[in-house]
């Protein structure tokens, strides 16, 4: 009898026990977090100054005491490419009916981007999307969605959505899972499978600009500069074993220029601009009209947009073409569903 | 069958036009052949307008005479050549205004009068150009115009009074023609059709239907002579509330899946966390367990001894 | 069934059964020769991985649309057979399958294995494995990968403790073991934290086993479910279906089970453990094949008979690429000769014998490999949008040799912790198999 009650006891107690450690160790874990996250949201953007690290790289520290090491390994290039455009949401508005196949777009922009003539962040492809209506051109960019499935899956927060958004990628955190690949359903995405196109030349300059350093020639190593660092806005120099994609052009975007593509089309597909000013700017003619207009007038629509992933690239309808459409052959080849 | 030859001749014309049609003919309307600027080039003009090429020339076109232009299909003219000496003023204005294939259209970047200035520093280059008669005409014998604006809530639109200076004094300017603008991001947006000033040199434009503004609703709105080879550049830029207030959250404001870790949704960031310390929280219990095992067998061994 | 033998029989049945689970232990000439063969061919194919280190993945044959290929299929492959563990310890355990015991360790150990390497194998997919460290800096908690690198790791870390928990009276008894290298026996001894057998001690360690039975469920159905999560949280035809998660639990049973014959075969055979796992456990077993393996094929018909039922535009192409177009061959072998041929055969008793089923489940783990690459590869072929203007490799995955070695180095791997543990601990309970033979307090005997 009495052993069974202190049986009863201890299993009490065990019970009891078990209860307190999950129940300390969740407070104590969510305390943690908590606390974190605190930390995180109060830090003010001016107490940070700005440093130079071993490596010559321009970061952002906190001005006093000790920093949080996450935001510390950002360089200047990095935090601004994070923090994107105050006021905008860009929107890109592609007209097929004007679609000639020209490609100067994919040209300006692989030069731009410096990328081998197989990768493409804009892609123009020949469609038909049935056997009976009609085969058109459809330059094809990042749609840059307002809920992007890419985005959503990256375990390690190197591609991220701006709050003017543009979908952009960090390669210097990117991991190469190739998540974002798989998850995109407009194929955006292309990775670095072996060296990039101008590799050597980068590492080149990279050993030229330590050189500049150690010799003290501040002037020019300034100069180049701008040419070993890692432009997140632009996402150059390439990376091996990382993601690249179509950015909008974002370091064009903040001096004010429309993106590579846009400015280089000479057939007026483009037409790009800022949502909240209800304006775009056609990129060959730069003529401005009212966005709202321009859709409701032309019955525009975004891709795919039974997915749910809010492009921000709005297509016109390829209607009242005046120039056939060549190279059908290419059609009946094609590999998607 | 017919109605399929008809497409496709059309087709191979304008295919033609586009792809190979570039080094046949450019051809510029009767009347804009002999169309003269409006005044005499000067060496400020010159100046001027060397600095608008090599801001939207240059990269196409190379330097002046050097053959450096870009590679492109078909390739950039030199512009100090024969080929576009030859030319007449009125045709090089047209082309720059009207671009074709990969020659950007400059209507809307360039106005009329700095057209006419990067043709003054393109003749240059040109030996043998003779500059025709200009063709200003004595309106307002060639005196400056000036814009003022007023905006008028009430009338929901802008009064733009165009004035004149004849001897000294300034009178209404009467059959201006003045477009008004809206400035954005990436260029001017035009509001309405242009018009033309009355008597009193006043125009009245409606203000924009539900056009977006700043946090106050200011909007930069900007009245333009259009004629500028006429009257110059003049314009008149005011920012008045005529748009719509406009403070549109950043996109990432909320949370959602896509956001950043710190932006996570509600549930993931409880649920997740608390899985994990769970999990976690009965495997230290069991560690606890065999460290009751190691204790009860040392007090056994220990009895023993 | 009552056990009343008396202390001398009790003894002598005890010290047959210590000898013969012992036996296979320690470190003899055929395991050097084992273990050198397999740390030869690792080297190989280490030598492959340090090219795809140095070139970077361009050496596999993955490109910008079919971006994950042999990888990413054998990581699913390898955390479906880890879910062995689960089905045997846990699911059948806590049901009070008696039979079980002497196959338990065995599948825990290859729940170890191939959960332990399935974290090398995604690393090897990495096109920056040296970067694996920002998943821990910068982890964003909403992305399937994070949920998947915890979800591993913890259930590598439970199956390690369900390998411990039941080895603890055995250790105890392995240390006083005079035939046994004294080394062995010091190791034994400090891992048995001491266990003297004593009534509470075995009362305690049931506790914790039956935890830990209970905890390892849920575990082992979200290691798999997140797995399927880095498909079916995509949009793309072929991955984005609701039953995924139940569809690769029920088809990790069944590839588990078939590495759980495979080894019990071999143990048997070469452990000479005739006596523990008999043609009885086979034939259990064997049902218990058929049972997932129906369940599996129940799936299957989900998965292509509903879609197929439609033919909505883009699931059409994908499945006519899968039934009758370039994996068609690859497709109905692995339902025929790694599902349905297994299923009929093992209904009759006569294949329920140790040597069919052993070949049966042979064509059943490469059916189950496969069916991962099928999974994971011709989705990719088919995105939405036409794939144009990129030379012919990027449309068709085409592995390369280099991927191959990679992907033999984890098989090697695994095998390597397999021989490894089978070699240092007694591959059958010696305590629980006492017991069960009436044996109630081997500590006091021997």
């Amino acid at each position: 009898m009495e052993d069974h009650s202190t049986n009863n006891n201890n299993s009490r107690r065990d019970f009891l026990q078990k209860v307190g450690l999950i129940a300390s160790g969740t407070v104590m874990g969510g305390a943690a977090m908590f606390a974190g996250f605190k930390f995180e949201t109060s830090k003010k953007k001016e107490s940070r100054i700005k440093a130079l690290t071993a490596e010559h790289q321009l970061i952002e520290v906190e001005a006093e005491g000790h920093s949080h090491p996450v935001e510390d390994m950002l360089t200047e290039l990095q935090l601004q490419g994070r923090e994107g455009i105050p006021d905008k949401r860009w929107v890109m508005v592609i007209d097929l009916a004007k679609c000639r196949n020209a490609r100067q777009c994919m040209k300006a922009c692989q030069g731009a981007h410096e990328l081998r003539p197989e990768q493409h962040h804009i892609n123009v492809l020949q469609m038909q999307d049935s056997e009976n209506t009609a085969p058109y051109f459809m330059p094809k960019p990042c749609q840059h969605c307002d809920n992007p499935p890419c985005v959503s899956v990256c375990p390690v927060d190197a591609t991220f959505k701006r709050p003017d958004g543009i979908v952009l990628i960090d390669n210097e955190r990117c991991i190469g899972c190739r998540f974002c690949v798989a998850a995109c359903p407009y194929s955006a995405r292309i990775f670095h499978w072996n060296e990039p196109l101008k590799e050597q030349e980068y590492k080149e300059n990279k050993s030229k600009y330590s050189q500049m350093i150690a010799e003290g020639k501040q002037e020019e190593a300034k100069e180049l500069e701008k040419k070993v660092a890692y432009d997140v806005e632009l996402n150059v120099p390439q990376r091996r074993g990382t993601i690249s994609k179509c950015l909008f052009s974002a370091d064009r975007l903040r001096v004010g220029q429309m993106p590579y593509c846009v400015s280089a089309c000479p057939n007026g597909v483009y037409y790009f601009g800022d949502e909240n000013e209800d304006a775009v700017t056609n990129g060959t003619t730069k003529q401005t009209v009212r966005l709202s207009g321009l859709l409701r007038d032309n019955a525009g629509y975004r891709l795919m947009e039974e997915l749910g992933t809010k492009p921000r690239v709005y297509y016109l309808p390829p209607k009242n073409r005046l120039f056939p459409f060549p190279e059908e052959t290419l059609i009946t080849n094609e590999h998607h569903s | 069958m017919k109605k399929g030859t008809f497409i496709s001749i059309i087709a191979l014309i304008s295919i033609n036009t586009v792809l190979f049609g570039q080094d046949t003919l450019w051809s510029v309307p009767e009347d804009q052949l002999s169309k003269a600027a409006p005044v005499m080039f000067t060496g400020e003009m010159q100046k001027a307008g060397e600095d608008i090429y090599a801001k939207n020339c240059k990269s196409c076109h190379g330097d002046m005479g050097q053959g450096n232009m870009a590679k492109l299909n078909p390739l950039p003219k030199d512009l100090s050549s024969l080929a576009v000496s030859k030319q007449t003023d009125g045709a090089l204005h047209y082309k720059i205004t009207n671009g074709r294939g990969l020659m950007p259209v400059f209507k809307n970047t360039l106005s009329g009068a700095q057209i006419w200035e990067v043709i003054s520093y393109i003749r240059k280059y040109h030996k043998d150009y003779k500059q025709p008669e200009p063709s200003m005409v004595a309106a307002f014998g060639g005196k400056t115009i000036t814009l003022t604006m007023d905006y008028l809530p009430d009338l929901k639109g802008f009064k733009i009074i165009a004035l004149g200076k004849e001897k000294d004094a300034d009178v209404p300017a009467e059959g201006v023609e003045i477009a008004l603008f809206v400035k954005r991001y990436f260029g001017l947006l035009k509001i309405d059709d242009s018009k033309v000033t009355d008597k009193q040199g006043e125009v009245f434009f409606n203000e924009p239907a539900k056009l977006p503004g700043d946090k106050e609703g200011n909007l930069q709105v900007i009245a333009k002579v259009v004629d500028t080879e006429k009257y110059g550049d003049v314009a008149y830029t005011k920012e008045v509330a005529a748009g719509i207030p406009t403070e549109k959250p950043s996109l990432t404001e909320n949370r959602a899946i896509w956001n950043v870790g710190r932006k996570a949704p509600w549930w993931v960031t409880v649920a997740y966390p608390l899985t994990v310390l769970a999990v976690l929280g009965t495997i230290g219990y069991i560690i606890l367990l065999l460290k009751k095992i190691y204790l009860s067998g040392k007090e056994q061994s220990d009895n023993l001894n | 069934m009552e056990n009343h033998f008396t202390l001398e029989q009790q003894k002598e049945s005890l010290h047959k059964i210590t000898s013969d689970l012992i036996k296979p232990i320690g470190i003899n000439r055929s395991f050097h020769l084992w273990m050198g063969f397999l740390t030869l061919a690792l080297l190989g194919c280490l030598y492959a991985y340090y090219l795809q280190l140095r070139d970077g993945l361009g050496v596999a044959g993955i490109r910008d649309y079919v971006s994950w290929g042999m990888y990413i299929a054998n990581f699913v492959f390898f955390v479906a057979s880890s879910l062995i563990g689960m089905l045997i310890t846990a699911v059948l355990g806590l049901s009070g399958a008696k039979w079980i015991s002497p196959i338990a360790r065995i599948s825990e150990i290859i729940a170890i294995g191939f959960a332990a390497i399935a974290g090398l194998v995604i690393v090897s997919d990495m096109g920056r494995p040296e970067r694996l460290i920002n998943v821990f800096i910068y982890g964003r908690i909403q992305s399937p990968i994070l949920w998947d690198v915890t979800v591993v790791t913890t259930y590598v870390l439970i199956s390690l403790i369900l390998l411990y928990l039941p080895l603890i009276p055995d250790l105890a008894m392995l240390s006083r073991n005079q035939t046994l290298p004294k080394w062995l026996r010091k190791a034994y001894e400090l891992l048995s934290i001491n266990w003297k057998g004593t009534a509470s001690q075995y009362e305690i360690l049931h506790k914790a086993i039956k935890i830990m039975a209970i905890l390892i469920i849920p575990v082992a159905l979200a290691i798999h479910t997140v797995t399927s999560w880095l498909f079916a949280s995509t949009a793309r035809v072929g991955w984005d279906s609701t039953i995924f998660g139940p569809y690769f639990v029920t088809g990790a049973f069944v590839a588990g089970t078939g590495f759980l014959i495979i080894a019990m075969y071999f143990f048997r055979k070469n452990y000479k453990l005739h006596d523990y796992i008999t043609e009885l456990h086979f034939d259990k077993i064997g049902k218990i094949l058929v049972l997932v393996s129906l369940v599996y094929l129940y799936f299957n018909i989900n998965e292509f008979l509903v879609p197929g039922y439609k033919m909505k535009s883009h699931e059409a192409v994908h499945l006519r690429e899968l039934m009758a177009g370039n994996h068609a061959w690859l497709f109905w072998g692995v339902q025929i000769f790694g599902l349905i041929l297994p299923i009929v055969l093992l209904l009759f008793k006569k294949m329920r014998k140790p040597l069919p089923m052993f070949i049966i489940s042979i064509f059943i783990v490469i059916g189950s490999w496969f069916k991962r690459y099928l999974i994971v590869v011709p989705t990719q072929e088919h995105p939405f949008l036409p794939i144009q203007n990129v030379p012919d490799n990027f449309i068709y995955y085409q592995p390369t040799l280099i991927e191959g070695l990679i992907t033999m180095a984890s098989f090697i791997l695994v095998l390597m912790i397999v021989t490894i543990l089978s070699k240092v601990f007694p591959i059958i309970p010696i305590w629980e198999t006492a017991h069960e033979k009436g044996i109630h307090e081997p500590e006091k005997l021997s």
